[in-house]
């Protein structure tokens, strides 16, 4: 499902990442860690493929980062959810709009889209929350709004970076659960993260990157 | 429905960058009035040309011996000929009578007989307005028995002739250099807006949004933007022009062309140079 083969990295030059190889299949969990700079943001930009690998080749899906051509990105983006630790919302419209903005970018219709914004944010508690505006959530909500953004289009997998990295610890943990509970229903997940805590508290497989390459822990 | 997606962020648009819009749609404005009062100024000047060359004549003197029936042949053969547009005969009689009408004395007070030969008046016809045609004509005319000379006004034509080329080369020079002012105006403003909303495109990208679907909300704007510049612009020409025949020069025309092409020009500037911004910002992230 997403697979790294012997994938070289760089960024203005700069060899980020060497020879790095992974697989992971459907429905898995999956932390990267590593010290910052390490290249964990670099892995995930790759996946969705908003930075080519210099060398190797990388299959998500049924796109292979070889072949794929740029027309195809926005259709194996709508196949992934991507969160991130500054959440990433729009802030002249409300959570309700914030969710559904995904789904009106790929042309769907207003009636189904009704339909599974409501599913969606009742599935990370804010339903209560869809007419407020951005500005007026705690950090963990507007996280959660993040994650029904990133849901709403049914992908196989979340790309998560640093997800709870604005959050404090009772945030983190709802983040979390809402994260496991998502996986369980079968969606794979990918979290980047340099929260030793949290990794020990919900432990799932490791990879872990330093100096430019990756071992498994 | 996407279309109307499209148009609901292209306004929404333009409200989040209030500022920006507003520089946007003013310089619009702005460029186009200048090319709107250009137009107006080429059509104008165009028109009194066009009434000039319209005035421009050839007068043939026939000789002092040729009565009117023989004059009245000759004309006949003139007006058959190639480029000639209205033909008038004055016969001696008339030209007396001409004569009289200027300077208030009869011919017969001091002569008489009449001497004044009688003439043909040619007016060329529309197209055939040049020097080349004229002088063309005048050398056939010559050939034709009973013509002792012909009169045409050589510097006038000239000085219009030449007036005319530099009075096109400005105007499509200037026109060009304003068009392409007012690209680069709206260019550089609705670059503004992009990038005070690249949050959004970067959204859009990363939930899967197309290129040209990114791009939709942003074709809108600019069309928005240059179609109220062009509204604002044809409002402020339409004032001048009002103005302007009150005080100074009643005669002015205006048409509802050129407020016209001023909106077609306006909004395909707006989208032109909309589509070239975000492209380039596109291209950059
Ligand atoms: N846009 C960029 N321009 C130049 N260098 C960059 C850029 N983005 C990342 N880098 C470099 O690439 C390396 C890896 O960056 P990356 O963001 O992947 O690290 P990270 O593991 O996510 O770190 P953090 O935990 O701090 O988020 C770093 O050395 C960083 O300096
Ligand atoms: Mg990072």
């Amino acid at each position: 499902m997403i697979e790294f083969y012997n994938v070289y990295a760089d960024i203005d030059t700069k060899i980020i990442l060497s020879n790095i190889s992974f697989r992971l299949v459907k429905g898995e969990f999956a932390y990267i860690i590593g010290p910052s700079g390490a290249g964990k943001s670099t892995i995930l930009r790759m996946i969705y493929m908003d930075l080519y690998p210099k060398e190797g080749m990388i299959i998500i899906d049924k796109y292979s980062s070889a072949k794929i051509k740029k027309s195809d990105i926005p259709y194996l983006r709508r196949g992934l959810g991507v969160i991130f630790q500054d959440f990433k919302l729009l802030h002249d419209r409300n959570v309700f709009e914030n969710v559904a903005f995904a789904m009106r970018v790929t042309g769907t219709k207003t009636p189904e889209i009704k339909r599974r914004v409501f599913k969606v944010l009742a599935e990370v508690n804010l339903s209560n929350k869809r007419n407020h505006y951005p500005d007026e959530l705690s950090g963990g909500e507007k996280q959660r709004v993040a994650i029904a953004r990133a849901i709403v289009n049914k992908p196989f997998i979340i790309l998560a970076d640093e997800p709870t990295g604005n959050l404090d610890r009772a945030n983190s943990y709802e983040i979390m659960e809402i994260l496991e509970r998502i996986n369980r229903q079968g969606t794979a997940i990918l979290m980047a993260t340099h929260d030793e805590h949290l990794i020990k508290k919900y432990p799932h497989r490791m990879l872990y990157i330093k100096n430019g390459t990756m071992v498994e822990r | 429905m996407s279309f109307w997606f499209s148009l609901r962020e292209g306004i929404k648009g333009l409200g989040r960058a209030k500022l920006a819009s507003l520089i946007t749609i003013s310089s619009t404005s702005f460029a186009l009035f200048l090319v709107g009062l250009f137009i107006n100024f080429s059509v104008n000047v165009n028109y009194l040309i066009d009434d000039f060359r319209s005035r421009i004549e050839l007068e043939i003197f026939l000789e002092a011996d040729i009565q009117n029936q023989a004059g009245i042949e000759i004309s006949k053969r003139i007006a058959a000929l190639e480029s000639v547009g209205e033909v008038t005969f004055i016969s001696k009689e008339e030209a007396a009578k001409r004569f009289e009408e200027e300077f208030g004395r009869s011919v017969y007070d001091v002569l008489d007989t009449n001497p004044l030969p009688s003439s043909v008046i040619v007016k060329m016809k529309t197209g055939f307005q040049t020097l080349e045609h004229i002088t063309g004509l005048a050398n056939k005319i010559y050939l034709i028995d009973g013509v002792s000379d012909i009169v045409y006004q050589r510097n006038f034509i000239l000085l219009i002739t030449r007036y005319i080329n530099i009075v096109y080369l400005i105007g499509i020079s200037s026109g060009v250099l304003l068009i392409f002012i007012a690209v680069v105006l709206l260019y550089n403003t609705i670059r503004l807006t992009i990038l005070a909303r690249s949050d959004i495109i970067e959204i859009m990208k990363l939930v899967g949004a197309t290129k040209s679907f990114v791009r939709r909300p942003f074709l809108i704007e600019g069309f928005i933007q240059g179609a109220s510049g062009a509204v604002i612009s044809g409002l402020m020409l339409y004032g001048l022009m009002l103005l302007i025949r009150k005080f100074f020069y009643a005669g002015l025309i205006d048409s509802l062309e050129i407020y016209g092409s001023l909106l077609l020009l306006g909004t395909v500037i707006g989208v032109i140079s909309s589509k070239l911004s975000i492209s380039r910002y596109l291209q950059e992230i």
